[in-house]
């Protein structure tokens, strides 16, 4: 149940990503700095905290190829970054005692290594043409920022799912 | 030293991974005829599940009613329909009377989603296959060329935006300058919001503000499609061109209603090329 729960939960997430998000986003108005929604990526990497290395390896891989194929020139890009991010969170989950702040800061490191990695596997294959600094500096930072601001909400969604259907996993995160 | 290996699963296992990324990468990039059925389900799916969500720039149009002490819900409700359908109304205006000009005929389309990193630009649409639309077809907005179809199924198809900053196919361009001078549009500079235009002849003088338009003799696009305006002349790569920074007409931030162009000749002529081509293919087999 709690996985259908977290499935629904996430896909709505996603379905967010292309759709509003993208009008809210800052280069939607003209901005030079662009916000790379990832609120899906953040509840990933969050489960997985939770929830430990299988679940997010597993979320990630799915999620990861279902955006490759919506919106990707490439399959399996996502797939890869995606899952392999959600297997990282769940092993340094174990490495600190976990609460909101710490979450969100694990988060955020996530982010940008996941960025960096989906940023440097299209660099590779030649989907994009985009000088790394300058990607770093208008498209990475500002979206790493913006991500793990939004993670909070995704963060209590998340926490609300598994603490109704599995309260145990809960008290071992806090 | 090989069983010392296969004894760290975990790093073979992430090997594999690698290997496989490689192997899927290499076997999807690039120009692709076709989508297969799995696809073309997880993209209609998609695509349909998001256009059941209302886009905010939608909402705001709408603006906030005043007075509402004095009026029920109902009247409200109406007010903002209203508005809605005024602004509806408005866009597709512009959309037709940009169509009376032209004599191709135009898909209008609405934008379901757009991919969220920029660096793979990429638009989804509405309308597909059973509507008349087709690989490469280029699509416009009521002020310029935005890109082109890269992906359809029956239900919707994937645009890929000009501002795409992978390595596309070029567009043939002329600019319009008294004499048509022809070049290839290719690639974006993002820095600067600007296409490139290039392999220019080094002969002729352009000037800031002349018309940049699609060229007919382009096999797969339709002639005189607005693309933008002359900005910035330089030197071309190889030094014996020019490169132009053309403002593209077109703006990017925000497409909700975009028009996909089926020119009728250009069709008739890709099928007659595939005719030539299998017919080749016979020859060249007896």
């Amino acid at each position: 149940m709690a996985a259908w729960m977290l499935t629904g939960f996430l896909s709505f997430l996603f379905l967010l990503e292309g759709t509003v998000l993208q009008d809210l986003a800052p280069q939607a108005w003209g901005s030079p700095f662009v916000w790379i929604p990832q609120p899906v990526t953040s509840g990933i990497i969050l489960l997985s905290l939770i929830q430990g290395r299988k679940a997010g390896l597993i979320y990630g891989l799915c999620f990861g190829l279902i955006h490759d194929l919506v919106f990707g020139q490439v399959i399996g890009v996502y797939a890869f970054s995606t899952a392999a991010i959600g297997y990282i969170a769940g092993q340094i989950s174990r490495q600190f005692v976990s609460g909101p702040i710490v979450a969100l800061c694990a988060t955020g490191i996530c982010q940008a290594v996941h960025l960096c990695m989906v940023f440097g596997w299209y660099r590779l294959f030649n989907v994009t043409q985009i000088p790394w600094e300058e990607s770093m500096i208008y498209h990475i930072i500002p979206s790493v920022l913006i991500n793990t601001v939004v993670a909070y909400p995704v963060y209590r969604g998340v926490r609300w799912i598994v603490g109704r259907f599995h309260p145990h996993s809960l008290q071992l995160f806090e | 030293m090989f069983l010392r290996l296969f004894a760290n699963r975990r790093l073979f296992v992430l090997l594999l991974a690698v290997i496989l990324l490689t192997v899927s990468v290499g076997m999807t990039r690039g120009e692709r005829e076709k989508v297969t059925w799995v696809e073309a389900g997880v993209k209609n799916t998609v695509a349909w599940l998001s256009s059941w969500i209302p886009s905010p720039s939608r909402l705001l149009a709408e603006g906030s009613p005043e007075g509402k002490g004095e009026e029920g819900e109902e009247i409200l409700q109406l007010k903002a329909e209203l508005s809605r359908l005024k602004q509806e109304n408005r866009q597709l205006k512009e959309a037709a009377d940009y169509i009376d000009k032209n004599k191709e005929s135009y898909i209008t389309a609405q934008t379901v989603a757009r991919s969220p990193d920029r660096w793979n630009d990429r638009l989804v649409i509405d309308k597909g296959k059973k509507d008349g639309i087709q690989r490469n077809m280029p699509v416009v907005t009521h002020e310029g060329l935005i890109g082109r179809v890269s992906a359809v199924t029956d239900q919707m198809a994937d645009i890929q935006l000009l501002t795409d900053s992978g390595s596309t196919p070029g567009i043939a361009a002329h600019v319009l300058a008294g004499e048509e001078i022809f070049g290839l549009i290719e690639g974006y500079d993002e820095k600067s919001k600007r296409l490139l235009m290039k392999k220019i002849p080094s002969g002729v003088q352009l000037k800031k503000g002349q018309l940049v338009v699609t060229s007919g003799m382009s096999e797969i696009f339709p002639g005189n499609l607005l693309i933008g305006t002359v900005d910035k002349v330089t030197t071309g790569d190889f030094g014996v061109d020019q490169m132009v920074y053309v403002k593209p007409a077109a703006r990017f931030e925000r497409l909700q209603y975009v028009m996909v162009v089926r020119d009728p000749a250009k069709i008739q002529l890709k099928k007659h090329r595939q005719k030539l081509d299998s017919k080749d293919e016979r020859n060249g087999g007896n």
